[in-house]
């Protein structure tokens, strides 16, 4: 018996998690097999219990912890019978939640991963993914703000709580994953920390291949991002790789997906200095440029307490090398373009090729002629367990090869 | 080095394909591990406690990203301290060395023996399996008590 898959979309408030689900069944065109759960909706459902809580802040606002675990655990129960009754013709199960919640400092619920067994007893030889959903932590911001102001009333967060709760939620998944894994003895449950403004295609074969080559973009970030030109030569590699991944129906992680250094670059421009508070405009982030995405822009402009930046600064800094890694790990090799960009090395570049090489990542660097030094040696400064290649061509032709062989493998 | 030249890694390739697809097999996986480890194969694995006995989420997310990376194809060449581990393993576990309930019943056996083990502390680990596990017998058991405390 051939059963469907499940995927687990976490993911923190903020994101706009219900219309990038609703857009991803849309362009991908199952709208006809797919069994898709809203965990919240279920929750409140009244044809589940007779007075349900009025909403998910009255839901979390209920005092007795017992109670509200109670409403938490049988919403699993209710779940668990939708999918036993699924239509035959469903061959994808998607499940939206959070796996943690946070109000008035508090978080909710204990994490009890015994909750989701139940579900995968309807479905036993599923390939359990869980895809944790994040985003800017200003646009969370921003649209957690704007939602205060609708009268969605005492939810307001500071950019350090969404931070923390982001961290929270991404444990959560970790952890969740590593315990569906531990009850086959190494069952196959993988988790992935994903952008929510990675393209379609990168979802469409994370979700529906069942081990589809990933690659991870690696590219020189803070010393390019000021300049258009370097910006937009960068956005030709990352296009060019995002139908590579589509042709190839290869997953393609893009470290600019998420892209948080926009905060300090608003807050270093000499015309905000001394600001109380600081405007956020689209040409802060890096321009995405693509037109395939599953979610909106921002309401720009975002404006933000520079106290509550300077607060998040460093973490902010801290956060983006170990996500990074995380996406390196999550990802089968790395395409890296020009790490030594006008003859300027990236740390952050150097870093993510050691840390592939150590995990046993195949490593193809396109570094041309015109970042090498006239007088230097040919090879890679980065170490010898890296591919460099000096034409565009051979590069992208060289990572297709790497995609052929990883498919040839695993048939 | 990667995180892949390891010896508990080389000692489970040495006793056949890296299969991860059935239940038998990751459990033949996790228990070969654990003995390696314990009998002197440097892993770095923390093992805990688990349904089926000892168990290591980490030797399970290495095996994943190995087996994906096709990092497991070749047979290693293994060192003189691998080769003694193997040595002792297929010396306790015989014609058993590929037989999940056996496997079970000895990684948990050792995992359950106190630090310095003494035919007193059989008792100890009889309680547990009594509990945990009383699918087998207390022969079956203190057989296997015996043969590991023969090998450490």
């Amino acid at each position: 018996m051939n059963y469907p898959t499940f995927t687990i979309f976490s993911g923190i408030s903020g994101i706009d998690k219900n219309e990038f689900i609703k857009n991803l069944i849309v362009k991908t065109g199952i709208e006809d097999e797919v069994l898709s759960i809203d965990f919240e909706k279920e929750l409140l459902d009244e044809a589940r219990i007779d007075t349900p809580p009025a909403d998910i802040v009255s839901f979390l606002d209920i005092i007795n912890q017992d109670t509200k675990l109670k409403l938490f655990e049988s919403t699993f129960s209710w779940i668990s019978q939708k999918i036993e009754r699924r239509d035959p013709k469903v061959k994808h199960i998607f499940l939206n939640m959070h796996l943690s919640y946070y109000k008035s400092s508090e978080f909710f619920p204990p994490f009890i991963p015994h909750f989701f067994l139940q579900l995968f007893t309807k479905v036993p030889h599923t390939n359990i993914k869980i895809i944790n959903l994040i985003d800017d932590v200003f646009s969370i911001w921003k649209k957690i703000t704007d939602r205060e102001v609708s009268g969605y009333l005492n939810t307001s967060l500071r950019l350090r709580e969404i931070l923390a709760w982001r961290s929270l939620e991404n444990l959560r998944s970790f952890a969740l994953k590593t315990y569906l894994s531990s009850r086959g003895e190494g069952t196959r449950a993988t988790n992935y920390l994903v952008s929510i403004r990675h393209p379609a295609s990168t979802f469409k074969n994370l979700i529906f291949n069942e081990a589809p080559p990933r690659i991870y973009l690696s590219f020189p970030i803070s010393n390019t991002r000021k300049n258009t030109e370097d910006v937009n030569e960068i956005n030709d590699f990352r296009k060019s790789f995002h139908k590579l991944g589509e042709d190839t129906d290869s997953v393609i992680f893009d470290p600019v997906a998420i892209d948080e250094l926009a905060l300090e670059t608003a807050m270093n421009e000499t015309e905000q200095s001394g600001n109380d508070m600081i405007t956020l405009d689209k040409n802060h982030r890096w321009n995405l440029d693509m037109n395939n995405l599953l979610v909106r822009e921002p309401n720009w402009p975002i404006v933000i307490p520079r106290h509550e930046i300077e607060e998040v600064s460093k973490d902010i800094r801290d956060q983006i090398r170990s996500r990074d890694f995380m996406l390196v790990d999550s990802s089968h090799f790395l395409a890296v373009h020009r790490p030594i960009f006008n003859k300027i090395p990236s740390k952050g570049v150097e870093a993510e090729i050691k840390h592939a090489n150590e995990y046993g990542k195949k490593v193809v660097v396109y570094h041309p002629k015109i970042d090498q030094n006239d007088d230097g040696p040919t090879t890679h400064p980065f170490g010898e367990q890296t591919i460099p290649l000096d034409v565009k061509e051979k590069f992208v032709e060289y990572v297709q090869m790497l995609i052929t062989q990883k498919k040839e493998r695993d048939k | 080095m990667t995180i892949f030249d390891n010896s508990v890694l080389h000692v489970l390739r040495s006793f056949g394909e890296i299969d991860l697809d059935r239940f038998n097999d990751r459990l033949r996986l996790q228990k070969l591990g654990y003995l390696a480890q314990q009998f002197g194969a440097k892993g770095g694995f923390p093992y805990s406690w688990y349904v089926r006995g000892p168990y290591s989420s980490s030797l399970t997310s290495v095996l994943y990203q190995g087996d994906e990376l096709g990092q497991f194809h070749e047979t290693p060449k293994l060192t003189e301290n691998e080769t003694n581990v193997v040595k002792k393993i297929q010396e306790l576990m015989g014609n058993d060395v590929c037989e999940p309930r056996q496997l079970e019943l000895y990684a948990s056996v050792l995992y359950l023996m106190p630090t310095k083990p003494s035919k007193e502390n059989l008792k100890i680990v009889l309680d547990v399996m009594h509990q945990e596990k009383p699918l087998y017998s207390d022969k079956e058991i203190s057989i296997a008590f015996e043969k590991i405390m023969q090998l450490l």
